[in-house]
């Protein structure tokens, strides 16, 4: 069944990316976050609480409302309005948002850079909106 | 956990454990009973069941009225004997599963909408905590089961059976854990809107090992070491928490809400429901309502920014 499961994730991937009618697409891979793993970013997000504040598709009990929502997050423009949306910008934010925005509510959880790496890998499967 | 991981936020979590909260996984004199009795009775009653159907197959092919024998025997006798042999044997295992020892350990828990307060030794030490049990390995331990609102039911599936939980009475459930693990518990009988949410942790610990626990629980708060942790534990005070919940060493007398005296140390956030880290916590803090409705805390989204970050960084690292 190994065979299947890769042709599920690969249609899962096409859709998620959307076919880009055979050009390339230049806006994902700027966020093309090398040698992450996304599903294993989407468990740290539960190990680390975010849906207690954050609603975050695919991941599980992620319905929190105290902060923004995360759908389509890979279309946003700035991370939480600081930050140029990009891998680096985001990344830099999961592991101290409090050194770039502080007054915010949200707190530094000892995200290491490998971890927001994979997060933030999750976080641009996140596209529309 | 999972490859490559250098570390995680918050204590191990029954909510990792795939088959936490089952009676196939048996754990305690009680589930193992009862898993053996439910066994020995499906495969009686099978043979019983198979020997009826075998009488209905020859009534068939015989085809002419059966005698007052038959009636008698096997519309009379036949169910009065496998009454009164399911009931000898379902009681003979509740008597045996919940036997108490002389020394049994005890520990008083009540049950909140919708959270669990518990408190180990009450003639003695009287240790409070809250929404999680620690037990000892092979020893009997006997619950004294209250409510202080609505009848709640104490189960903890792996265990032993369940008990109901009857404001104004207190009933009495002596349980025996037989191996060491993390299990889950959860209210049993329909308490209001958040009764699925009200769960729990449970920690089995080899005798000796529970011993030590026991004696290193009881002293006051771990201190706040760092400034943040400082600062946590004064928006802790003067935002009134103290009225509701306790922190030995801090605040005492809040007592409508769990103690908070190791919250940190606790498998989950919210009575068994989510992993405890300081994220979970912050958003509960800001938005009780939305993470379990019907809980009785108000949600503290007046709370600004850094002081969300202190009280919650401050909460998660009391161990």
């Amino acid at each position: 069944m190994v065979w299947a499961e890769d042709a599920l994730s690969d249609t899962a991937h096409w859709f998620r990316r959307g076919p880009a009618d055979g050009h390339p697409d230049w806006e994902a891979a700027a966020l093309e976050i090398h040698d992450a793993n996304p599903d294993r970013g989407a468990a740290l997000m539960i190990d680390y609480g975010c849906g207690a504040c954050h609603v975050i598709p695919g991941v599980a009990g992620a319905r929190g409302t105290v902060g923004p929502q995360l759908d389509g997050f890979a279309s946003r423009a700035y991370v939480a309005g600081i930050l140029p949306n990009t891998p680096g910008g985001l990344v830099r934010w999961l592991m101290n948002p409090t050194t770039h925005a502080p007054e915010t509510a949200m707190p530094d959880l000892g995200v290491t850079e490998p971890q927001a790496r994979d997060m933030a890998a999750y976080l641009y499967t996140l596209r529309g909106g | 956990m999972m490859e490559g991981d250098t570390q995680l936020p918050g204590p191990d979590s029954a909510l990792d454990i795939y088959n936490a909260q089952t009676t196939l996984a048996r754990a305690g004199l009680g589930a193992d009973m009862v898993f053996d009795l439910t066994v020995a009775m499906t495969l009686a009653f099978g043979v019983v069941f198979l020997g009826v159907m075998a009488v209905v197959c020859l009534a068939w092919r015989r085809n002419r009225p059966a005698g007052a024998w038959w009636v008698w025997s096997g519309g009379i006798v036949l169910p009065l004997v496998a009454i009164i042999v399911l009931m000898a044997g379902s009681t003979a295992v509740l008597v045996a599963s919940t036997r108490s020892a002389p020394n049994a350990l005890e520990i008083d828990i009540t049950g909140y909408q919708f959270w669990w307060d518990v408190v180990y030794d009450p003639e003695g030490i009287a240790l409070r905590d809250a929404n999680e049990l620690v037990l000892p390995a092979g020893r009997p331990v006997t619950l004294r089961l209250r409510s202080a609102d609505v009848i709640h039911s104490f189960w903890i599936p792996s265990i032993s059976g369940k008990m109901d939980m009857i404001p104004g009475r207190t009933n009495t459930l002596t349980i025996t854990p037989l191996e060491t693990g993390r299990f889950r518990g959860q209210c049993a009988e329909f308490c209001g809107l958040s009764h699925p949410r009200m769960a729990f942790e449970v920690v089995v610990m080899a005798p000796d090992a529970f011993d030590q626990w026991l004696a290193a629980t009881q002293g006051e708060a771990r201190d706040a070491a760092r400034p943040e942790l400082l600062a946590g534990r004064q928006v802790f005070v003067d935002y009134g928490c103290p009225a509701c919940h306790e922190i030995r060493g801090v605040a005492t007398g809040g007592r409508l809400g769990p103690d908070l005296t190791r919250v940190g140390a606790r498998g989950s956030l919210g009575a068994g429901m989510w992993r405890m880290n300081q994220g979970n916590l912050a958003g509960w803090i800001a938005d009780v309502g939305d993470m379990k409705p019907g809980a009785k805390m108000p949600s503290y989204n007046h709370l600004t920014g850094p002081e969300l970050r202190a009280v919650s960084a401050y909460l998660a690292s009391l161990k």
